[in-house]
């Protein structure tokens, strides 16, 4: 399941700065990852992800290095900011708010793992 | 991976010429960004499949972002792809998940702007602020050259008509110029001679030459005696000329018929009769010399009268140059007659000396400096190019500023008289950034007529009293601003050399007063066998009053020499020396012109290089003559 492209717009930042968390990443990773981790339902393109990292950056939540792989190529790194690791701790507070609220209005009938917000078990 | 894509797409390898054409050095011959920016040298390294690599080009493209934000979302794709075909993703796949490039190009622009470094923002603001305002000012800037192109003077009074108000007053068979023009079509060109210093006087060698000339000029010189009965001179300026006096000037007819068709103004207007009347005055002067030394007094008298009339002839039109010619061959009248009554005093009867004293006293009109003829030109200019708002004000019109280019040499195009569009074009750019200069049509007038009043009311003063430091500095102001002068330019460039005008009023002045004590001096030698030890000696009998030297105020200087009379003036340094004149430094010989010229005291104070050299007095009567040097005829 793919979700709408304004609910993304919401979730993807998260999701991107939840990945950042424990260490720098690269574009083509993080796209993997948001894909496999979230079984699909934060498949994001480059159409999404790059702009999505580029904003991040303009705000100052995540700053970029180029550096060689260990393949020898070329990549831009991402890593959170100080200021990246406040917003994610306030935007997890939130998601988990909205979370509670879904399940108390029935919209999220089944949580797995409990006691979690749905973005921080998806990306566990 | 999809092998179909890979095996129709191989990388495209860069070959030695093209690396070579992707040097830095290319870069700096063609004052590019450096290679390093290059996506597409960056693709070709890369070797991306193309599918790939046009992607990534049509979407960099499309960001329009800078050359090096292009570069760094190109090499991050790059890496992207690289990594997705590492991990097993065709090129298909990859095209397909990327999204579409315009969309994607558009979402990077606007997260990559925000990216961008605050000054940088705020310089790109201010720019595009700034290029709006230089929009909307080219705007209003043409809509003003359109407007000025539309703007048209209007000739509404005919200066030409004031001008010529007393030469057509009188019936042409009143005028004098007829009888002018028909003795000037007879007679001869005044004899110059090469091996003389100067010109020699009676008694004099070479004198004969003259004396010759004289002979064959009686006839015409009759000629001139009877025109300078008639008192008014009725010389018409124009742009026509009769047939007759085309006889004098052959050709003027078809010059001033280019130079109206061109626009032309008062200031235009060809005064050639100046030129002749002076030539008839110096006939006339000639013969001053020849009767005094006849020993025939009347002949003196009655020549004096024939040349102060023609003076006051040339002065009938009321232009300063037309002042200027006047006070010329009064100056003439001035040094002929009081040379005849320094070196031929027989020659005189007491009722000759009174009569000419009389005459000679009633010059002062002759002398009286008038600005009337110069206002009427410049606001005949001024009608020529600018509107006419109908109360006296209006803006410069683009064919005044074509005028105003042509008057100052400076060229603003290449105009030549026919309209073309280039000019036109070259009209529009210029004009309103000189009308917004240049000052109105009235305040233009004032200014130029303000200028006139400080000089006139100066004029008013005796010399001595003078002081045109206000006027001179308003003219540096002219020569040093250039604003000021690009908003007076009309101003700036005919505003004439009115202090010098004006001196020289007064030095005509000073000589025609010493020739007044001149014959006063010869009738009080008469009266009592000596010369007078004053000249109070001279008052009231002789002479009402002694005139003030104009230097300093103080009565005329007069000393005796050799037993002989000397007048003179204390001259530019104000120190009396005894009737001495300057000399010259390298030679010590008298510089009897040195004395003469006008400086204002605090001037002078400063300038002890010009006190020096004007060391000395100013003589006046009689008249300092140099020696005359005969040199031998060439050989060829």
């Amino acid at each position: 399941m793919r979700v709408e492209r304004e609910l993304m717009r919401g979730a993807g930042p998260v999701a991107v700065l939840k990945l950042l968390e424990n260490g720098e990443m690269y574009g083509y990773e993080l796209v993997s990852a948001l894909s496999r981790r979230s079984e699909g339902v934060l498949d994001m393109g480059q159409s999404t992800l790059y702009p999505m990292l580029y904003n991040l950056e303009a705000k100052g939540f995540v700053k970029s290095r180029w550096d060689n792989s260990n393949s020898g190529r070329k990549r831009k790194y991402y890593e959170l900011t100080k200021q990246g690791h406040t917003r994610l701790a306030t935007d997890t507070k939130q998601w988990a708010a909205i979370t509670r609220a879904m399940i108390a209005l029935g919209i999220v009938s089944d949580p797995k793992p409990a006691g979690r917000d749905m973005i921080s078990g998806a990306l566990a | 991976m999809n092998a179909s894509t890979s095996e129709k797409d191989p990388p495209p390898s860069p070959g030695p010429w093209r690396r070579i054409l992707f040097t830095p050095v290319r870069d700096l011959i063609g004052l590019r960004a450096p290679n390093r920016l290059s996506i597409n040298q960056m693709l070709i390294e890369a070797a991306l499949p193309s599918a790939l690599a046009d992607l990534i080009l049509l979407t960099t493209k499309k960001t329009r972002l800078t050359r090096a934000e292009r570069a760094d979302v190109a090499s991050e794709f790059i890496s992207h792809f690289r990594d997705g075909m590492e991990s097993g993703a065709s090129p298909d796949e990859l095209v397909e998940s990327f999204g579409e490039p315009r969309r994607v190009a558009k979402l990077i622009r606007r997260a990559k702007k925000r990216n961008r470094p605050m000054p940088w923002r705020v310089a790109m603001k201010t720019i595009k602020t700034v290029g709006l305002c230089l929009a909307a000012f080219i705007v209003f800037y043409l809509a003003c050259g359109l407007y000025m192109l539309a703007g048209k003077p209007n000739v509404s009074v005919d200066y030409l008509a004031k001008v010529n108000a007393t030469a057509t007053s009188v019936p042409a068979d009143e005028r004098a110029w007829p009888h002018y023009r028909e003795a000037l079509l007879q007679l001869e060109k005044i004899p110059s001679l090469r091996t003389h210093s100067r010109q020699p006087m009676p008694g004099e060698p070479g004198w004969e030459t003259f004396e010759a000339y004289l002979d064959e000029q009686a006839e015409a010189l009759n000629i001139v005696r009877q025109a300078a009965q008639y008192p008014t001179l009725g010389f018409v300026v124009g742009w026509t000329f009769s047939e007759e006096d085309l006889k004098l000037w052959p050709g003027m007819d078809s010059h001033a018929a280019e130079i109206e068709s061109k626009g032309g103004c008062l200031f235009n207007i060809s005064i050639n009769h100046l030129v002749n009347l002076r030539e008839l005055a110096k006939t006339i002067a000639l013969n001053i010399d020849r009767a005094a030394a006849e020993g025939d007094g009347a002949r003196v008298v009655a020549d004096t009268e024939v040349m102060l009339t023609i003076a006051s002839h040339a002065r009938e039109i009321l232009f300063l140059i037309n002042d200027l010619v006047g006070w010329s061959i009064v100056t003439l009248t001035v040094e002929r007659v009081g040379d005849a009554v320094a070196h031929h005093p027989e020659a005189f009867s007491d009722d000759h000396l009174q009569e000419l004293a009389h005459r000679f006293s009633a010059c002062d009109e002759l002398m009286r400096v008038r600005f009337d003829g110069e206002r009427w030109g410049f606001e005949d200019l001024l009608q020529r190019i600018y509107t006419d708002d109908g109360e006296g004000d209006g803006r410069i019109t683009i064919n005044g500023i074509r005028k105003l280019s042509s008057i100052s040499g400076v060229q603003t195009g290449s105009y030549s008289g026919e309209y073309s569009i280039s000019h036109g074009t070259m009209d529009v750019l210029i004009a309103p950034a000189l009308n917004t200069i240049t000052a109105s049509r009235k305040e233009m007038l004032l200014e130029y007529n303000r200028l006139l009043d400080i000089c006139l009311a100066e004029s008013k003063r005796p010399l001595w009293e003078r002081d045109y430091s206000r006027f001179d500095n308003e003219i540096t102001s002219y020569d040093q601003e250039l604003f000021y002068r690009m908003r007076y330019l009309p101003v700036s460039l005919l505003i004439p050399a009115l202090e010098k005008v004006s001196i020289s009023a007064e030095h005509l002045r000073q000589r025609r007063d010493a020739l007044l004590v001149a014959f006063a001096l010869e009738m009080y030698h008469r009266q009592h066998k000596a010369w007078p030890d004053s000249l109070d000696d001279l008052v009231p009998s002789l002479l009402p009053a002694v005139p003030p030297d104009c230097f300093d105020g103080q009565p005329l200087r007069y000393t005796l020499v050799d037993g002989q009379p000397l007048l003179y003036s204390v001259g530019n340094d104000r120190n009396d020396d005894g009737g001495k004149p300057p000399v010259y430094p390298n030679t010590g010989r008298p510089n009897y012109l040195a004395a003469s010229g006008w400086t204002s005291a605090e001037a002078l104070a400063n300038d002890p290089v010009r006190v020096a050299r004007n060391d000395g007095d100013w003589i006046l009567w009689p008249r300092p003559i140099e020696e005359l040097i005969v040199y031998p005829e060439d050989e060829e």
